[in-house]
């Protein structure tokens, strides 16, 4: 079956269609393995993948970073930055602060995906149950392979080997469920292999955190002065129940070393959805990829369908023969998991692609998902005419780029080039107000402003995107003949000078404009003498 | 969306609010003719402006205009008041700047609500189908594509799409396309609106072009020197 993170998991050895020879080979080691009750579970812990993928040792003082709340902000940092007191979350600036030595990576998600599916290869031979766990750890289920490597802690030791030739630092848990093996290969100072139906025990010593509570039950149990998980484990169930619901009860089941089969295999991993298509031949026509586009948009449909979630934003990667892969971006106007809808945009945009090398490997993945919220059709319901207007923006948006299809607001830039921004459109929003300075009548900027708006000044409805230089007959102090489009033409009225002029701080130095509104018999037009006395035509009163 | 009868509206009123935006009987009927694959009813639709309106009674819904202009002699700014009408009354606008001249301080200038105008600056050949399938969407009032050099077999779609869409499409251009299906023609030279093209026989009419109220005249700004 497909895992949702896009592996090929078989999710146990009953349920198997393929049967035969991998049944056998399963159920044989489980079948003979002495005084196994449960599964075994291995977490490999690599605290500085991200940064080791990129170069970095462990003990550099380095981190990952990206773009989040409007900040740089930490996302990977090594062992090493960590003992500096850094930690995920932290924008750049503040990690600077308190250590301006750190090197500083920008984290690439396209990247790191492919290292990860890199690493889930690289550890596929020591079982073929296996999933990425968290962000930077290797999940196994090694309860069928224990034997073969000739007991747990030799297959620690080859995992560790393995890993040591990758280039990675690494620490080993194993238990009899994942969370435990989690916690203890994360917390713990070295490998830990805890014995079975041990996990209440090995765990009582671990911070709360180590059961990976969310954000509003750390906080609660806090606020109880609850600080390790033997002390959670502790407390009656029922209580346990009744105040910190479905959570509360599954985390103090794990607590207690019951928590295994509250997790199904085909559960774990990330909480992200992607799917992928090896190509029977590696291709450099789109063909191939029309021909799997339906097939793996279906299945994430059915993935997403599972989880009641829909598409915000995807991404398609082209693992390319040779090269870095190709990575096409599109956000969908309105969330949706219906794979025809899907495949439609995915189509006008790979119509726009030029490949530089075969594709081998196609994968989708759900880079931004949302919570599934009832739609109320309107009166025309299921023949409505109109396309949803986010729909439409999308589509324009997805072909042409962001920054093509844009709301305006004006600015109240000096320059009249800058006189505008765009702005995401959203019809009837109100428009930012520009700033009001609160100064008195007397102030004489006040004053200045003042007497500024009193009339309109009059503006160009074309502008051109850069003022072209023009020649310019000068009598008088007013322009007199203008040479465009390769003939003169004398100018029949003219109006001016404007005096536009700014920037004095800026490094570029100071800007000084004179403008003129001139008319000719091509029309009525916009130029301006500079500093140098240079002119130039800025637009046309169309 | 929308509400009538015992859900909002009382029965006698003559419109129907969608959103903040009026709409005429005509225009639902109009719609609910395109949904039943009947043949549209192209009307006059009043576009707001009252010396346009009463020299043509509106632009043809659904339906291209044509408007020709050279540079500088007042294209963009019949449109500009043409979209500003649409805009003041909460109707969305979109307006496709191929050359990327369009200047929105100047369009507040001529009275657009810039909340309820979209700007298209398509890449270089998007052009065209960007106002194709802002025409086909059926959201945007008008849609106004101005800069576009090369129309090839787009005219026609347009046309379909308008009709789909239920809007008025206007086209500024610099000279007359054969390959535009355009149901009315107009030619503005300085400040002058010929109708070149229509077919309820006001062929040849011409009427002065008033400056719009809220924009500045070039020729009676204040002086900003000490000249």
């Amino acid at each position: 079956m497909k895992h949702p993170a896009g592996l090929l998991l078989f999710p146990s050895a009953q349920s198997n269609p393929d049967g035969g020879q991998r049944v056998q080979r399963e159920s044989a080691p489980r079948a003979t393995l002495p005084g196994r009750a449960r599964q075994r579970y291995l977490v490999l812990h690599l605290p500085a993948f991200a940064l080791e993928r990129c170069g970095f040792d462990a003990s550099d003082l380095a981190v990952c970073v990206a773009e989040s709340k409007q900040a740089m902000r930490l996302v990977s940092l090594t062992p090493a930055a960590l003992k500096q007191g850094l930690c995920i979350g932290m924008t750049l600036g503040e990690a600077r602060a308190q250590e301006p030595s750190i090197l500083v990576h920008p984290f690439e998600p396209a990247e790191h995906l492919q290292d990860r599916q890199a690493l889930l290869e690289a550890f596929s031979g020591f079982s073929d149950r296996l999933s990425l766990w968290g962000a930077q750890d290797l999940l196994m289920e090694i309860s069928g392979v224990i034997r073969i490597f000739g007991g747990e802690q030799s297959l620690i030791e080859h995992i560790r080997s393995r890993a040591g030739e990758l280039g990675h630092v690494c620490r080993v848990g194993v238990a009899d469920d994942p969370h435990t093996a989690w916690a203890v290969a994360t917390y713990a100072v070295k490998d830990t292999c805890v014995a079975v139906g041990q996990s209440q025990e090995a765990l009582a010593s671990l911070p709360f955190e180590a059961l990976q509570p969310s954000g509003e039950l750390a906080q609660s149990i806090r606020v109880l002065g609850i600080r390790t998980v033997g002390e959670w484990a502790s407390l009656d169930a029922a209580s346990v129940a009744g105040r910190f619901g479905k959570e509360g009860i599954q985390l103090h089941r794990i607590a207690r070393g019951s928590g295994a089969e509250l997790v199904p295999w085909n559960q774990l991993g990330l909480h992200r959805f992607a799917e992928r298509a090896v190509l029977g031949e590696a291709s450099s026509r789109l063909e191939p990829i029309y021909f799997v586009l339906p097939g793996l948009l279906t299945q994430l449909q059915e993935s997403l369908e599972k989880a009641e979630a829909l598409v915000v934003r995807l991404a398609v990667h082209l693992i390319l023969e040779r090269g870095t892969p190709y990575v096409l971006r599109l956000r969908v106007g309105q969330p949706t998991r219906q794979s025809e809808r899907l495949r439609q945009v995915l189509m006008v945009r790979l119509e726009q692609l030029r490949l530089d090398a075969p594709v081998e490997e196609v994968l989708l993945e759900v880079e931004e998902h949302t919570k599934e919220l009832g739609w109320q059709p309107g009166l025309f319901g299921r023949k409505q005419e109109n396309e949803p207007l986010h729909d439409v923006l999308a589509r324009l948006t997805t072909a042409m780029g962001e920054g093509s299809v844009v709301g305006a607001v004006c600015s109240e830039a000096l320059r009249p080039e800058q006189g505008w921004k765009s702005r995401e459109f959203h019809p009837g929003e109100p428009l930012p107000l520009a700033v009001q300075h609160r100064r008195s009548k007397e102030d004489p900027v006040h004053q200045q402003r003042q007497w500024e708006i009193q009339g309109a000044r009059p503006r160009p409805l074309c502008l051109l995107n850069r003022p072209e230089r023009v020649e310019l007959q000068v009598e008088q102090g007013e322009p007199k003949r203008v040479r465009l489009g390769g003939s003169w033409h004398s100018v029949e009225r003219c109006e001016g000078p404007e005096r536009l002029s700014g920037e004095w701080w800026s490094a570029d130095g100071p800007w000084s404009r004179d403008y003129w509104v001139v008319r000719t018999s091509l029309g009525t037009g916009w130029c301006f003498c500079d500093r140098d006395q240079a002119w130039w035509w800025h637009g046309w009163f169309d | 969306m929308f509400r009538c009868g015992r859900l909002g509206i009382p029965p006698h009123a003559g419109l129907i609010m969608n959103e903040g935006a009026a709409l005429s009987l005509d225009t639902l009927r109009a719609r609910i003719a395109a949904l039943e694959g009947g043949r549209v009813s192209r009307r006059r639709e009043p576009t707001g402006v009252q010396w346009l309106d009463g020299l043509l009674r509106g632009l043809p819904t659904p339906g291209l205009v044509e408007v020709l202009s050279t540079p500088g002699m007042g294209a963009t700014s019949l449109v500009a008041e043409i979209v500003a009408a649409s805009t003041r009354r909460e109707q969305l606008c979109a307006w496709v700047d191929v050359e990327q001249q369009l200047y929105p301080p100047a369009l507040v200038d001529h009275g657009v609500d810039l909340r309820y105008l979209l700007i298209v600056r398509p890449t270089p050949g998007h052009g065209g189908w960007a106002a194709e399938q802002l025409l086909r969407s059926g959201n945007f009032r008008h849609v106004v594509v101005s800069g576009l050099q090369r129309l090839g077999r787009m005219g026609r779609r347009w046309a379909q799409s308008a009709e789909k869409g239920c809007c008025s499409g206007i086209i500024v251009s610099r000279k007359g396309r054969k390959d535009l299906p355009a149901h009315l023609r107009l030619s503005v030279q300085d400040e002058q609106v010929t109708v070149l093209k229509d077919r309820t026989g006001l062929f040849g009419c011409v009427v002065e072009q008033p400056r719009p109220s809220g924009a500045a005249e070039p020729w009676q700004w204040r002086h900003w020197s000490a000249k």
